[in-house]
């Protein structure tokens, strides 16, 4: 006997995500799942990140996912904000109900912006919402300029790709302009920022990108009050 | 490797709707994937394999559709094959297009006894 089902095999995740957005949204956290190849430099941004928002009065949250260990969230234990780690044991990254149990931890009413430092690896992490505003992703010079290409799905779900250790660019053979073309031809709104978290290079494009759209996000939730 | 996180998902899908039906055994499960979801169907079958031993589903055949991306251009409503994942309308040359197909992920049918 043949049965039609027809069901969202992603639709338990999806739902979960959906109630952390809402209980995001309560606390008016701009969400950010950031997502990269092993070793891009996602811990490191994030510390550069912090140093800078802080200083404005911009406070941020972290959820740090990695498959083993508390190296990540040792690394941001010198900053006096609030931080989870999760360990995914076998999982090759978050999904939502990860996340929703982290988030059980950590109080979010003095955050602004959170970030969820995603398990390294450019597949499966763009599979799974776990509740983001925006996915961003993070690609470093020394990885390849046809990347794009390669994962296209990470790179048609993100916001923005971040473009990390140009510094690094005499060294390679990465392309800038080949880069973007690729990167361009999946998703033509991807925001693109080049930057090296070494010499600090380009990060204001960056910051000034995340301020923006915590403030876009204040301004809807404002609307969607009123409306109420 | 989602591959185990989804063949978990579809695993629960399956079950579910096999008790609802009262079945002994199911025999094929098909599934619809769209490719711009990345699934690598062996990779799928042999964690379903894995996850289905001493459950009604154990020895179900795992059929994967796999659908191509479509898209539909917005200045213009042109609908059209993306190939190479160049997300450009052939007719308008606009970039502002919609994915409607090729990010679907579902269980489309199942087959039991
Ligand atoms: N040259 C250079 N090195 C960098 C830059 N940013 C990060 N690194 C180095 O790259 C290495 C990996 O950085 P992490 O921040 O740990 O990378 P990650 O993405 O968090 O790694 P995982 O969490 O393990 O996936 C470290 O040795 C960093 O010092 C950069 O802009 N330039
Ligand atoms: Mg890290
Ligand atoms: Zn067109």
């Amino acid at each position: 006997m043949k049965i039609t089902v027809l069901d969202n095999i992603l639709k338990a995740n999806d739902a979960i995500a959906e109630e952390i957005r809402e209980e995001l949204a309560s606390h008016k956290v701009l969400a950010i799942n950031l997502m990269s190849s092993p070793g891009a430099g996602k811990t490191t941004l994030l510390e550069r990140t912090i140093e800078k928002l802080e200083p404005l009065g911009i406070h941020v949250g972290v959820v740090e996912g990695d498959i083993a260990t508390t190296r990540d969230s040792d690394r941001l234990r010198k900053f006096d904000i609030p931080i989870v780690q999760i360990n995914t044991g076998s999982a090759c990254h978050l999904d939502a109900n990860m996340t929703r149990s982290a988030l059980s931890n950590l109080d979010c009413s003095a955050v602004d912006i959170l970030f969820i430092e995603n398990v390294g690896n450019l597949v499966c992490p763009a599979e799974f919402k776990i509740g983001e505003d925006h996915k961003v992703m993070m690609l470093s010079v020394t990885e390849g300029d046809e990347k794009p290409l390669k994962y296209p799905l990470m790179f048609r779900e993100s916001s923005a790709m971040l473009i990390n250790k140009i510094d690094l660019l005499a060294y390679t053979n990465f392309s800038m302009d080949e880069a973007r073309k690729n990167a361009h031809s999946i998703n033509p709104k991807l925001a693109i920022f080049p930057l090296s978290c070494t010499t600090g290079e380009g990060l204001n494009n960056w910051l000034k990108w995340m301020t923006t759209e915590l403030e876009k996000k204040r301004k809807r939730l404002q609307k969607k009050t009123k409306k109420k | 490797m989602h591959e185990m996180s989804i063949a978990q998902s579809i695993l629960k899908i399956v079950l579910t709707e096999a008790q609802k039906n009262g079945a002994q055994k199911v025999k094929v499960v098909r599934i619809r994937a769209g490719q711009l979801r990345g699934i690598v169907r062996e990779q799928l079958a042999f964690f379903f394999e894995f996850i289905t031993k001493d459950t009604a589903a154990e020895g179900a055949v795992l059929e994967v559709e796999q659908v191509p991306i479509k898209a539909q251009c917005k200045p213009c409503e042109h609908t059209f094959m993306v190939q190479d994942y160049k997300f450009l309308c052939p007719k308008c040359q606009s970039k502002d297009v919609d994915v409607v197909e090729g990010m679907e992920l579902a269980v489309k049918e199942i087959e039991i006894e």
